[in-house]
């Protein structure tokens, strides 16, 4: 406790002298933290007394048991009971423990509409699960899958019987009505998202009967289990939605949409409808029903979430209870990470995962494990690389543009990086070196690639560039360009990458090639990615877990998909992207690369073509050594002692959908 | 007056004799505090223009053995008790807590390695141009001696004090600058002439001072073209802490011109056919100059605060550049705070300078009237 407190204290004085000469922005958040961190106290001394006499597994007389606040509620008539609110086959999972039911918990929300992982990902269920293993699929939202030997039809069972959290029922009805009504409709959904699609053609549905749809593809789609799997919350919703609650809003079944629309302030039926199937983070109708353990209950004044359990939720442990154990959810708004490790320490905090928790953290959050009765765990990762460095070969300057283009160049910014110096001074050495490329755990990865041009080799990235005829200057200082002028290159990045790139550009200035860093605003530097503006670029490479290369066409890795944070070939990315009308026509090479990648996507993980063509794709990308990268750093993931059912160990990942795998609805408090 | 009864030496025909600035130089030293800031703003500035010889080491230089370490203890008795004239450190060992990560430092007293005046380092330009590798104190042994400490990426946070001395404080003199010339141009034209101007003048000065600084810094800062580097942007943004700074002055300006404008000797001036720039040049601004310098200097700390502030917001300027709030920046977070307070000790300086800075401004407020 005395740690905590001087520990804040001194954060207070930090800051004030920090806000020496600018008192009135930084004084106005002082009350509101202070009022945040007051309610929270409130919030966690709630959960304290709603544990404190724990009794293991629910209430009920019957085959399921249910939460004693729940009961309550049946037994006034306000709920039916536990058997009608159930599908005839609800899910039942094998939990470790047999969790208490009640409680509240709280995680860290880094805005009011976004950066609430810690709570939207213990939340939000797909089609499938993903299970530990991180390999395999069950069957959560829905009953029973078929997938016909082509991978053209799916055939997707419903759960009988299933409701929403507002106690409609869940029919092929709100397959159809998402299907026709909103993902085709050009008003509400202008482009159809390339997970639905195979080769541009989108997916259709067909109503078998009323719990039976079948999804059809115009071509093979193997890669549409992952799909399932991680496909949870979306802007339209994904796969289904209430067609009951939502028809009123919508112009194909209320004439008077518009109208209403107007009634409620939104300028059209569009906006209007899109406000009220929006279950995203950013969800703002408190009404609108769900399937997730927990739905939106309120959202007070100051942009905290609160999230109340789920009467209807479909899953129930081995004996029958239904899931969720803890009642409520919060999620609470920290101003940055700072705070966050704060509200940990202090225990109002319960869980954390979500970026940004760096290496640099651990110690700190280690040493205060008491005081938060917390545990920190070290999770893999899925990353290519912590921080990738990209040079553009689209360049708009000519000369940097053959310079870029020149791979005995990259490969000689490849040597010239001491990636162990730079995870031992910026990861506490933990990291593990290797080159930006698919995720180590991908089925068909060769160590080659993961190696492939990262040894500290001085002498060989000058003889690359020597040999490329990149002459010293007179004093031998600097490289000269083809042109005649001295290098002088700027690695533009975010502040997170910040002191990745610092480091690059001291080994890169050592080889001749002089570089420096400019440092820019988040948005700034995605915007100019995208106008084609940057010319080295450092950022994170994420997204290239096998999951992903599968679903998404091999992801990052695809020429022309780097994401706009790395992109390093907008020109050509914008003639893809517009089928030749814009932008610049790639060479045979890269195209080549890139339907095969195309091609990749098409292929199921049982076809002997599969990682033939996977690993072939590999070698080819990491000839070009487009990405360098330096190394990956575990996770960190902060759970409370308070919780069980929680994880110990595991991947902690974009690719799998982060908390996923351990599945929230399954933790409990134990005091 | 106190000072004349004391002094008896100096006869009253010799102070009758001096002029206004030898006056104002004479009461300037009777204040203590002013002269202490003064000797210490004259040491800062030293040190931060030739802060490659007075650092340790490179500013930018790396030791993986030495990440966040703390200052380093010095010496002059050894474990024998032998006491040593020349102070010393010992080597030190890094060990790591394998379950916190955490790092120690421990003494290992078989290496003594004894501090030097003027030894050879790491090579360096002074100001950019003269070729060095002599530094004032130190030792030429790599990663011993961090009399600040380090930073988590092991560079020594002595030397980088130095080097954020030289940005910060000049941010300070150069932002001043544009700040004096605009305040007396607008002020002079507001005072001098009154009316339409005078008018359109205030209310431009209102609608300034009325704006919420730092939103309008980071409108202004995000309006840099990117293509600028480092060292424009810290150009171009003492430009923008002077734009927005230089009110007040303009403010002291126009009063004192209004006051002044109306008196005898400009009249005269005016009749002997002198022309406005004339008149506001050579009789006006020297009338009040005393009052323009003591304004300027406390409008230094005011500059050096906002760039710091700027800076510790990551709006201002940005590494690799190293300005006092850049390194405060690094010490954000709790981690620093709970672990590396020496982190810390940039905001000391800031202190330090800011309350010098103040001190002289003290001091000549009072001297700046010496007839008084």
């Amino acid at each position: 406790m005395g740690k905590r407190r001087w520990i804040a204290l001194m954060m207070s004085v930090c800051m004030a002298v920090g806000a020496m000469g600018c008192g009135s922005t930084t004084g106005g958040s002082v009350p509101a933290g202070t009022t945040g961190s007051t309610e929270g106290t409130a919030a966690a001394d709630g959960a304290g007394q709603g544990t404190d006499n724990l009794v293991r597994g629910g209430v009920g007389d019957g085959q399921y048991k249910e939460s004693p606040l729940v009961h309550e509620q049946v037994e006034k008539g306000e709920l039916p009971p536990i058997e009608e609110r159930l599908p005839k086959e609800p899910y039942v999972i094998e939990v470790d423990e047999i969790g208490a039911y009640g409680g509240t918990y709280v995680g860290a929300a880094f805005g009011p509409t976004s950066g609430a992982l810690d709570t939207e990902g213990l939340r939000f269920q797909s089609l499938l699960t993903i299970e530990k293993d991180l390999n395999t699929f069950k069957p959560n939202l829905i009953h029973s899958y078929e997938i016909n030997d082509d991978f053209t039809e799916f055939t997707i069972h419903l759960r009988e019987g299933m409701k929403w959290s507002n106690g409609d029922l869940l029919t092929a009805d709100d397959w159809m009505f998402w299907y026709e009504d909103v993902l085709m409709n050009k008003d509400l959904n202008p482009a159809v998202e390339s997970v639905y699609t195979t080769n541009g053609t989108p997916m259709t549905y067909e109503k078998v009967d009323d719990y039976t749809v079948k999804i059809v593809f115009a071509e093979s789609n193997p890669a549409f289990e992952v799909t399932m799997a991680t496909r949870c919350t979306s802007l339209i919703r994904t796969f289904f939605a209430p067609k009951e609650y939502l028809s009123k809003w919508h112009i194909n079944y209320n004439p008077e949409a518009e109208a209403l629309a107007k009634e409620e302030g939104y300028e059209s039926w569009v906006l209007c409808f899109q406000a009220h199937i929006d279950n995203t983070q950013a969800q703002k109708d408190t009404e609108a029903p769900d399937v997730y353990p927990w739905v939106l209950d309120r959202i007070d004044e100051n942009g905290n979430r609160f999230f109340t359990r789920n009467p209807y939720y479909h899953v129930v442990d081995q004996e029958g209870n239904q899931l969720p154990y803890i009642d409520e959810q919060e999620a609470m708004l920290v101003q940055d990470k700072d705070v966050r490790n704060l509200k940990l320490i202090s225990g109002e905090i319960l869980a954390a995962g979500e970026n940004p928790l760096p290496v640099a953290d651990y110690t700190m959050l280690k040493e205060n494990e008491a005081a938060g009765d917390y545990q920190v765990f070290l999770f893999e990762n899925t990353r290519g690389s912590d921080c990738a460095f990209t040079f553009n070969i689209t360049d708009k300057d000519p000369t940097l543009r053959e310079i870029f283009n020149n791979v005995k160049f990259r490969q000689a910014m490849s040597y010239a990086l001491d990636r162990n110096t730079m995870n031992e001074t910026l990861c506490f050495g933990r990291g593990t070196v290797r080159q930006a490329t698919a995720a180590s755990n991908t089925t068909f990865m060769n160590e080659a690639f993961e190696n492939a041009f990262i040894e500290y080799d001085v002498d060989k990235a000058n003889a690359l560039l020597d040999e490329s005829g990149y002459a010293w200057n007179a004093d031998h200082t600097v490289r000269l360009m083809p042109n005649g002028q001295e290098f002088n290159l700027t690695v533009e990045t975010i502040e997170e990458f910040a002191p990745f790139a610092e480091m690059a550009c001291e080994y890169w200035t050592a080889i001749g090639i002089q570089s420096t860093l400019k440092q820019e605003e988040r948005s700034f530097y995605l915007e100019k990615g995208k106008s084609n503006d940057r010319h080295i670029q450092a950022f994170t490479m994420d997204s290239v877990g096998e999951f992903n290369l599968r679903s998404t066409s091999f992801s990052r890795l695809r020429p022309g998909n780097a994401f706009d944070d790395l992109e390093f070939m907008q020109a050509y990315k914008d003639y893809w992207d517009s089928n030749g009308a814009n932008g610049e026509e790639p060479p045979a090479y890269i195209q080549e690369i890139r339907d095969d990648c195309l091609k990749f996507a098409t292929l199921s993980p049982d076809d002997p073509e599969y990682a033939t063509l996977g690993e072939s794709l590999l070698e080819r990308i990491s000839e070009q050594c487009w990405f360098i990268g330096v190394s990956v750093s575990p996770r960190l993931v902060v759970i409370s002692n308070r919780l069980g059912n929680t994880p110990t160990e595991g991947t902690f990942a974009n690719d799998y959908n982060f908390w996923k795998p351990y599945r929230g609805d399954a933790w409990y408090f134990k005091y | 007056m106190v000072w004349r009864k004391k002094k008896a030496a100096v006869s009253k025909e010799d102070i009758y004799m001096e002029t206004q600035w030898q006056l104002v130089w004479r009461k300037f030293k009777k204040h203590k505090l002013a002269m202490l800031g003064a000797t210490i703003l004259l040491i800062l500035y030293m040190v931060g223009i030739f802060s490659e010889f007075f650092a340790t080491q490179d500013i930018a230089k790396r030791s993986t053995t030495a990440i966040s370490m703390a200052p380093t203890k010095i010496h002059f008795v050894d474990e024998e008790g032998d006491f040593s004239l020349i102070p010393f450190v010992y080597g030190l060992k890094q060990e790591e807590d394998p379950v916190t990560w955490r790092k120690y430092y421990t003494e290992d007293t078989s290496r003594k390695i004894q501090l030097r005046f003027f030894y050879k380092g790491d090579s360096y330009k002074l100001l950019g141009l003269i070729p060095g590798d002599i530094h004032f104190f130190g030792t030429p042994e790599p990663d011993v001696f961090f009399p600040f400490g380090t930073d988590a990426s092991g560079r020594c946070l002595y030397s980088r004090v130095l080097s954020a001395l030289r940005i910060s404080l000049t941010t300070g003199l150069v932002g001043v600058f544009f700040t004096f010339i605009l305040g007396c141009i607008f002020g002079g034209i507001s005072g001098f002439y009154g009316g339409i101007a005078d008018t359109i003048i205030q209310r431009i000065i209102e609608f300034l001072m009325s704006m919420p600084s730092i939103p309008l810094w980071m409108a202004l800062a995000a309006a840099f073209p990117s293509t600028w580097s480092s060292l424009q942007t810290y150009f171009a943004i003492t430009i923008i802490l002077s734009l927005i700074g230089w009110t007040a002055l303009a403010r002291v300006v126009r009063g004192k011109l209004l006051e002044l404008r109306n008196e005898d000797f400009v009249t005269a001036a005016r009749v002997s056919g002198a022309t406005d720039g004339y008149i506001i040049r050579k009789h006006l601004l020297p009338s009040f100059s005393s009052y323009l310098i003591v304004n300027v200097t406390l409008a230094i700390p005011t500059m050096i605060l906002s760039e710091t502030s700027l800076s510790f917001l990551g709006i201002g300027l940005t590494p690799p550049i190293v300005s006092l709030g850049v390194l405060l920046q690094d010490a954000q977070s709790i981690n620093t705070i709970s672990m590396y307070p020496w982190m810390m000790i940039p905001g000391l300086f800031v202190v330090i300078a800011v309350l010098a800075f103040n001190f002289v401004g003290d001091g000549l407020r009072d001297a700046a009237d010496p007839y008084k």
